[in-house]
């Protein structure tokens, strides 16, 4: 994983970690459903908010989706494709 | 001159009347005038008296906030049948017993109109009594493809007395209890609405709130059949509800804490233009002060509560000059609405003391069907006793603080169950702590406190210790939980209500 990737994720981790209220031994795995972690469509939302905050994007809500947004490794991905672009 | 109206389909089409050629409705691309809407509403109660539907009839409206539940609703209401809204977002399982629900509760519900992916699934599901007539299932567009128009509409004379909705009070505890609202009960409704709030044609109110629910139901659908001000439909969604205000100059806005928290805490929202609105109000769940500071400092509008149930629709609505200063208030009783605070004997409190609201309202429902009387102590002598604990400050404004039906009397005091749970769960270690009341060994309520802990595996024993400590110097001591029990989760219902009494 790059540099910028390994950026993000650590960013999502901390941000996931304040939004769902994790638990601070959770440690989410890129891979996992947040489904799994209480993420509800408000949750959800609340998460995407934070995201546009900490990482300057604006996020249209046809682009909230659980294929964009249901693990942190989705998240990241947008979110780098979404830098690039 | 004629009295007001006082049947839902008299709203109608005295708004249709006086303003039939002006809009009133937007629905993505579709636009609808009153006259246009009358057209279609009548087209679908011919199509529906076809199918059965008589006045006392019930129809089942699953849908969204959309063209289709406006018209169904409109359709039902002219001919005298009662509407029975259910959240289309429900399970098969929860739409079952919804509707078994109305059976039990007398509420004949002949026909059905789904959201065209509920269709099947409804008409599959064997929810009537063995014996009873399966209620027909159709999709609003089946009956608004116009080969299936070949009915005309037979005008019914709508009795104020009659039936208009059956609804669901879910309350805070226990099941779901069904209730009938007559005509005038929801034209007493729409009035006093209107009248509070001035709502004219010249209005704009964006229903993105369900309409299923009592909130959207009363204070967009109802509030612009009464009006004539136009209703602008859809879901929540920032960009489209946003562009949505600005492009059709919304001025009302009814919305829950969770709407104007997401849409203040949103960058491009700072950007957005909300001048249009006059009135921003929230109801459905306390507003906190972060929400309104943020909603305030984004947009600078205040967003005023409003205070209602599922029994009479709104009951009060902040409108205080000082909207700032009384943001926490839920405001003063609407036009015609009488409000007190009284005791456990139903005695009047003086201003500023603490006790159970109580209103009457011409807009009350007479009662839970098929409920006994206990649940029907509520309804006191036209007076309907909400079970929410508040206090009237010296201009007659309202302060709700909190709910008398989850108090745990115990040792001839009464616990706040919240207040417990404040103390509990500020301790480190602490997920997640429910407090309820408990039967003793000699049949008292005991305070019990359910705790899920950050690790599930960590030792009961000194967390225990801790938690009875901090109760024990923060809390009077009939408040201190006498049991202590860890859980590895609470239970909730699918809406997330806490069910409490899994936890007894």
């Amino acid at each position: 994983m790059d540099a910028e990737h390994a950026d993000i994720d650590d960013r999502l981790r901390a941000l996931l970690a304040e939004r769902l209220q994790l638990d601070a031994g959770v440690r989410v795995d890129e891979g996992a459903s947040l489904l799994d972690l209480g993420l509800d469509s408000a949750a959800l939302l609340s998460v995407v908010i934070g995201i546009e905050e900490a990482f300057g994007i604006d996020v249209p809500d046809r682009e909230i989706t659980i294929e964009n947004f249901g693990s942190l490794g989705s998240m990241s991905s947008y979110i780098a494709g979404r830098r690039a672009s | 001159m004629r009295g007001r109206p006082s049947t839902v389909a008299a709203m109608f089409s005295s708004t249709v009347d006086r303003v039939g050629d002006r809009l009133a409705l937007v629905d993505g691309s579709e636009r609808r005038t009153w006259d246009e809407l009358a057209g279609d509403a009548r087209q679908l109660a011919g199509s529906l008296q076809a199918r059965g539907i008589t006045p006392g009839s019930g129809v089942a409206i699953v849908l969204g906030n959309d063209r289709a539940f406006v018209t169904t609703f409109l359709a039902v209401e002219l001919l005298g049948a009662m509407a029975v809204p259910l959240n289309p977002l429900f399970t098969p399982e929860e739409l079952g017993r919804h509707l078994a629900g109305c059976e039990v509760a007398g509420c004949d519900v002949v026909g059905i109109v789904a959201e065209p992916d509920l269709v099947p699934v409804l008409r599959d599901r064997p929810y009537t009594a063995p014996g009873r007539r399966h209620p027909w299932v159709e999709d609003f567009a089946s009956f608004d493809n116009a080969t299936s128009h070949t009915a005309a509409f037979h005008d019914v004379t709508v009795d104020p007395a009659a039936p208009a909705l059956f609804a669901f009070s879910s309350g805070s505890t226990g099941t779901p209890k069904g209730m009938i609202r007559t005509n005038r009960n929801l034209a007493a409704e729409a009035d006093q609405f209107a009248a509070t709030v001035d709502v004219t044609e010249d209005d704009v109110i964006l229903a993105v709130v369900a309409l299923f629910h009592a909130h959207g139901l009363g204070n967009a659908l109802l509030a612009a059949i009464r009006s004539g001000a136009p209703l602008v439909l859809g879901r929540f969604e920032r960009d489209a509800t946003l562009a949505a205000i600005k492009q059709e100059r919304v001025t009302l806005f009814p919305a829950v804490p969770f709407i104007f928290h997401s849409l203040a805490e949103t960058r491009r929202a700072q950007r957005a233009d909300l001048q249009t609105l006059r009135l921003c109000f929230s109801a459905g769940a306390p507003l906190s002060q972060a929400t309104f500071d943020l909603f305030h400092d984004r947009f600078g509008h205040p967003i005023r509560q409003l205070y209602g149930c599922s029994e009479a629709g709104s009951v009060t609505i902040n409108l205080d000059d000082d909207a700032t200063g009384s943001w926490d208030s839920v405001g003063r009783p609407m036009s015609g609405i009488d409000v007190a605070v009284i005791d456990d004997d139903g005695v009047c409190h003086a201003r500023g003391a603490t006790g159970e609201i109580t209103f009457r309202s011409d807009a009350l429902t007479a009662g839970y069907v098929a409920e006994g009387e206990s649940a029907n102590e509520m309804f006191d002598g036209g007076w309907f006793r909400t079970g929410d604990l508040g206090r009237l400050d010296d201009a007659g404004n309202l302060f709700v603080t909190g709910r008398t039906k989850l108090f745990i009397s115990t040792s001839g005091f009464k616990v706040d169950p919240f207040e417990v749970e404040a103390v509990i769960r500020a301790q480190p270690g602490v997920a997640d702590v429910v407090v309820v009341g408990a039967q003793g060994d000699r049949g008292e309520e005991i305070v019990k406190a359910v705790v899920v802990r950050d690790d599930p595996e960590a030792d009961e024993s000194p967390l225990r210790r801790d938690l009875l400590a901090a109760c024990k110097a923060q809390l009077a001591a009939f408040k201190v939980p006498r049991i202590v029990e860890f859980r590895d989760e609470i239970p909730r219902s699918p809406l997330g209500k806490i069910l409490r009494k899994y936890l007894v």
